[in-house]
């Protein structure tokens, strides 16, 4: 992965292509477990955020201090301290989100996103560009799985709604589908994996027609 | 740093046990201003419940300072209510293999101060009766030195309340000092002789398959818990005892009814008559029941007598129809018209064989007689159940009290009996019982 030789592609084509979940297929665990509702997405996806762009600081300010042959280890105490962290706060303030993600919060320290940018971009850049690259890859990872638990939600329970998570209150709650027409099986696993294909092959559609687009531009 | 080889063993050694270290402070500082949010959020979940024991009250969680003391790792929670007493959160297994979970409080003094359930889904109507007004009444008039009984037809449900209560009592009273047996025994009410039990439940009928003078055996059925078990029962004519009994078919839970269709268990009924006692066997109430109705029916049939409980509708013509069972037939009345002084038309219903018939019997309140006896709906199997409504019939009722017996319709016993039952309901309604 050279990041710095890519072209400048519009965020969008970026979101996209490299997107972590749909583009390089990494996090889909947490991708298939948690998206029923967008809730939970939204907290997964912003703790997610601070773990990788806080993993990402450390990384690249340690960067030159670490020995190639240690460096594994190195991430992993500094990734699952930061997860335990983040864990806590959550159990802490947002109790009702910390139910509904579970061992989810505990299992972001092996998430291949986290690591995965740790060793491909962190530990090989400045710690400017190392923030930058955090903040993009968690929000693209929370885009794809809020679009998930998005159509997941609608289709498995009718109904879009959001609560804040500190109290519990609901914001707003939409009912789209009418009582008795909504899909339960979007709730379960099986359903998780057709929206992630789905969604995985649309963007894989679009990668490909950004691609020849590119070729015939340069013949 | 640049003086320290990056990649000699020492560096990193120590670079690791910084990293570790730092982490190691990160995380403690994180614990030390989380850990009492986290615990308050946890005490809050359970609080709601806690309050339904000691309203109002300041609750302390120390779970962790006294689990340790629980053995049986029944305990799930321990909550102090200040200056009031304990509450024990618990969970069990009872029929339900996912089991369920409950709470038990103690006052300082020890008295049980409240018992509920927190999630349960036992059996509606059997295992849930642990949890009803009646069995908490029960518990909640203990103290932490009784012994917890246990509940008859719910034993699963009710063993594993009482393991749960048991666990909390240990802990409260080493807690508060209080001594007590724990191999303490409830009281168990004394058992009848299996003749005298009421069997009017399990449907039970027995038929005569073979009679040598010396041996009969009767083929029987009788509801157990879900289905309906046959059994063989060898009856020996001269003692009037029973000589083995063979399960034929066999409807209940496989793993819970079954205990008591064990040969071991069927070998105690054996040299029984009916003025024994025979033990139900625990955890299997049901089936065991139904095992000691065929039992019952099949020696009340061998040897002419009399079941003091009274078993399915036919048994018991002949002793008046005040004291004859029609509990099956649930008849009820309502006054219909109050012709005069002394008498009054009271409409009646009662379930037959397929179907629940209707009459307007017609009571002389002053000496307690049936005048008449007029059928309004008939819903019993045309041809067979009618020949209990003719007018022949129906005309051996008049005059009749609660002290006279009036005979079955023969080959309409079921219908016979929705009658008899109406006309019971009716003159006991009259009699102001």
């Amino acid at each position: 992965m050279s990041e710095k030789k890519e072209k400048k592609q519009s965020l969008f084509t970026r979101l996209l292509v490299e997107n972590p979940v749909f583009g390089l297929y990494l996090g889909i665990c947490s991708a298939l477990a948690i998206t029923t509702n967008i809730n939970n997405a939204i907290g997964m996806g912003i703790a997610v955020t601070i773990v990788l762009t806080l993993s990402n600081i450390l990384v690249s300010s340690i960067r030159n201090l670490t020995p190639n042959d240690i460096h594994i280890p190195v991430y992993i105490v500094i990734i699952a301290t930061l997860v335990t962290i983040v864990g806590m706060v959550i159990q802490a303030y947002t109790p009702s989100l910390y139910s509904a993600l579970g061992a989810f919060i505990d299992l972001i320290v092996v998430n291949c996103i986290i690591l995965g940018r740790a060793e491909a971009f962190a530990s090989m850049n400045p710690i400017g560009p190392s923030i930058l690259d955090g903040l993009t890859m968690g929000f693209s990872y929370t885009l794809s799985i809020l679009t998930m638990s998005f159509f997941r939600q609608i289709l498995g329970t009718g109904v879009l709604s959001l609560s804040n998570p500190f109290t519990n209150a609901e914001i707003f709650s939409l009912r789209l589908i009418p009582e008795g027409f909504e899909l339960p099986f979007f709730k379960e696993q099986f359903g998780a994996f057709i929206t992630f294909a789905c969604l995985a092959a649309a963007v894989s559609a679009y990668k490909t027609h950004v691609e020849n687009k590119e070729k015939s531009a340069e013949l | 740093m640049g003086k320290l080889d990056h990649n000699s063993a020492l560096y990193k050694a120590i670079l690791l046990g910084v990293l570790c270290a730092v982490c190691g402070l990160l995380l403690s500082v994180a614990n030390a201003i989380t850990a009492p949010i986290i615990a308050e959020n946890a005490l809050a979940t359970i609080k709601a419940s806690l309050e339904e024991i000691y309203p109002g009250a300041t609750f302390n969680d120390v779970t962790d300072k006294l689990i340790e003391k629980d053995e049986t790792g029944l305990v799930d929670g321990i909550y102090e209510a200040e200056g009031k007493g304990y509450v024990f959160t618990l969970h069990g297994v009872g029929y339900n293999s996912n089991g369920f979970t409950f709470m038990v409080g103690f006052d300082n003094d020890g008295k049980i101060s409240g018992y509920t359930a927190l999630e349960q889904q036992e059996t509606s109507g059997i295992g849930s009766r642990a949890f009803d007004d009646e069995y908490v009444s029960t518990i909640t008039s203990l103290t932490s030195a009784d012994p917890i009984p246990l509940l008859s037809g719910a034993t699963l449900t009710s063993t594993a309340v009482q393991n749960g209560i048991d666990a909390a009592k240990a802990i409260f009273n080493d807690v508060q000092g209080i001594s007590y047996d724990p191999n303490a025994q409830a009281e168990v009410p004394e058992q009848q002789p299996f003749g005298n039990e009421d069997y009017s439940k399990t449907d039970v009928t027995c038929t005569e398959v073979s009679n040598d003078g010396t041996t009969a055996v009767y083929h029987c059925t009788a509801k157990g818990f879900e289905g309906t078990n046959e059994a063989d029962v060898e009856i020996d004519l001269s003692t009037g005892t029973i000589k083995s009994i063979k399960v034929t078919a066999f409807n209940d839970t496989p793993g819970v009814g079954d205990t008591a269709t064990a040969d071991a268990e069927l070998a105690r009924y054996a040299g029984k008559g009916l003025s024994d006692v025979v033990d139900s066997t625990t955890g299997a109430s049901f089936t065991s029941l139904s095992l000691r109705a065929m039992a019952a029916n099949a020696l009340s049939a061998a040897t002419g007598t009399e079941l003091a409980g009274g078993s399915a509708p036919e048994a018991g013509s002949g002793s008046g129809l005040g004291s004859e069972d029609f509990t099956a037939n649930e008849a009820g009345c309502i006054v219909y018209t109050n012709l005069d002084d002394t008498a009054v038309e009271y409409k009646c219903s009662a379930k037959g064989y397929q179907g629940i018939n209707k009459a307007i019997v017609t009571v002389d309140t002053t000496k307690g007689t049936v005048t008449n006896i007029e059928i309004t709906e008939f819903n019993d199997t045309p041809g067979v159940g009618d020949a209990a409504t003719a007018d022949t019939e129906l005309e051996r009722y008049k005059g009749a009290s609660l002290e006279s017996s009036v005979d079955a319709t023969t080959s309409a016993t079921f219908t016979s009996a929705s009658i008899r039952a109406m006309i019971a309901a009716a003159l006991n309604m009259a009699a102001g019982r």
